[in-house]
């Protein structure tokens, strides 16, 4: 097992999409569907990354990356947002609310692993991320 | 399955029909299903920017009702509501629409991407081939969504720039890369000649990108034989890029309407290539945005060369 990816998203088609290409790749991927859940399971599980939709039910993903970044033992989890508001300035809002990175929705699955694991680099290298 | 098929592409041209209806920032047309499950049937909403239109669906009504029940096979409620040009270009309306669209494009272009990859098990072929196409098409629509959502960005007003300084020649040789497999398959020739002075530019990368993406997609779709050049200099504070192909070309009095959104030049040429006209038209708003200028230069029947300016603006110290 490469690592555990915790991946809160509440579309039912997206969020199977993303585990199947994460386990397919060697993960454990642990699964929120709301972001009440997401916070909860992250401190039970402690996962290596955080995919993180934005628009969530119960509370929004800007809102989980906010509460997230206050835990002190889940401050090195990178946390990627990864939505379609593709807005401008959304990638600054996701940044700001203490996600490392940002992938765009719809995902493109030749790249996506890719994506994935660049940030999983960086925290292995004891980069602080982009 | 064929009834399903029908349904969704009677759907799909209501949005077409709204979203294309001339005068409208960003209208759309929403297919809900109503809370009590999915006996209850759909909930069509249509949003328009117009009160006529909106008042012309409400004399259609009952017929209009009917024909969906009947493609629906299922009872349908149809609603409308009017919208205020201002009210549709609410960035918020606009991201829930950009998110709405994206989110079912998601599920086909990943699902597509996984299936080509192997990953759910060997495809044969005709599987492939036909897998593949979807995923074309896919992408294509994705483009036309996100240029139609740009369009509206601009037109009202509402499109925000970013500054930051990033290295021109990078980002062109980035996108031409990008280009080089379908101009491959072509059998175009496909070279960049940058100006050693060219470096940092000090603008919207995002933006710039795309522009530079339009122009190479343009030259790519309007050239079926000979090259495509992309060329990079300086002038007067400016960086000059200059894509010229040896495509189909324009008539000289056609010029001005390439950068009309939803124009395509000539009926039998927009029969062969398809597409909404949106590139140019988005490419002149965002370099007017930028401080930038587009012209064009073409021969019927020889090729074209299509130039922007973009100011260098080298950020303040």
């Amino acid at each position: 097992m490469k690592g555990r990816i915790l991946v809160i998203e509440d579309n039912e088609q997206n969020l199977y999409l993303v585990k199947f290409i994460l386990e397919n790749n060697g993960y454990e991927v642990c699964e929120a569907r709301d972001g009440r859940e997401g916070i909860e399971m992250a401190e039970k599980i402690k996962p290596d990354l955080i995919l993180l939709d934005i628009q969530l039910p119960v509370m929004d993903g800007y809102a989980v990356a906010r509460t997230l970044r206050t835990k002190p033992d889940l401050a090195k989890v990178p946390i990627v947002a990864v939505t379609s508001y593709a807005m401008a300035g959304d990638r600054e809002k996701a940044i700001a609310a203490g996600c490392n990175g940002y992938i765009e929705k719809p995902i493109n699955p030749d790249i996506f692993m890719q994506q994935v694991e660049q940030q999983l680099c960086l925290r292995a290298d004891g980069g602080e991320g982009k | 399955m064929q009834e399903k098929r029908r349904s969704n592409g009677i759907l799909f041209l209501i949005f077409l029909l709204v979203l294309l209806f001339p005068g409208f920032s960003a209208p759309a047309a929403e297919r809900k299903t109503l809370p009590e499950g999915k006996d209850a049937g759909s909930h069509i909403l249509i949003i328009t920017s117009q009160p006529y239109v909106t008042k012309w669906f409400i004399s259609l009504d009952h017929a209009f009702s009917e024909s969906i029940h009947k493609v629906l096979s299922a009872p349908a409620k149809v609603s409308y509501e009017y919208m205020d040009g201002k009210k549709l270009a609410d960035p918020r309306f606009l991201a829930t629409m950009s998110h709405e669209l994206r989110t079912p494009l998601n599920s086909i272009i990943g699902f597509t991407g996984i299936l080509l990859q192997g990953l759910v098990g060997p495809l044969n072929d005709e599987q492939r081939k036909q897998l593949q196409w979807v995923r074309t098409s896919a992408n294509h629509l994705l483009a036309l969504i996100s240029d139609i959502l740009d369009i509206s960005k601009i037109e009202a007003g509402k499109l925000q720039l970013s500054r930051e300084t990033f290295d021109l020649r990078a980002a062109i040789d980035k996108i031409v890369q990008t280009f080089r497999p379908l101009t491959e398959k072509k059998g175009l020739r496909l070279e960049a000649a940058i100006a050693p002075e060219v470096g940092e530019l000090y603008s919207d990368a995002r933006r710039v990108e795309q522009i530079n993406l339009n122009l190479l997609s343009n030259a790519a779709k309007f050239t079926d034989a000979g090259s495509i050049t992309v060329s990079c200099t300086t002038e007067d504070g400016k960086y000059l890029i200059r894509v010229a192909d040896t495509g189909i070309g324009v008539k000289k009095d056609q010029i001005d309407e390439m950068f009309k959104p939803f124009r395509h030049i000539d009926t039998g040429l927009s029969r062969k290539y398809e597409g909404t006209g949106l590139r140019l038209s988005i490419c002149k708003k965002l370099l007017e945005l930028l401080g930038g200028e587009i012209g064009v230069e073409s021969e019927w029947q020889r090729g074209t060369i299509v130039t922007v300016s973009i100011p260098v603006e080298r950020r303040p110290t």
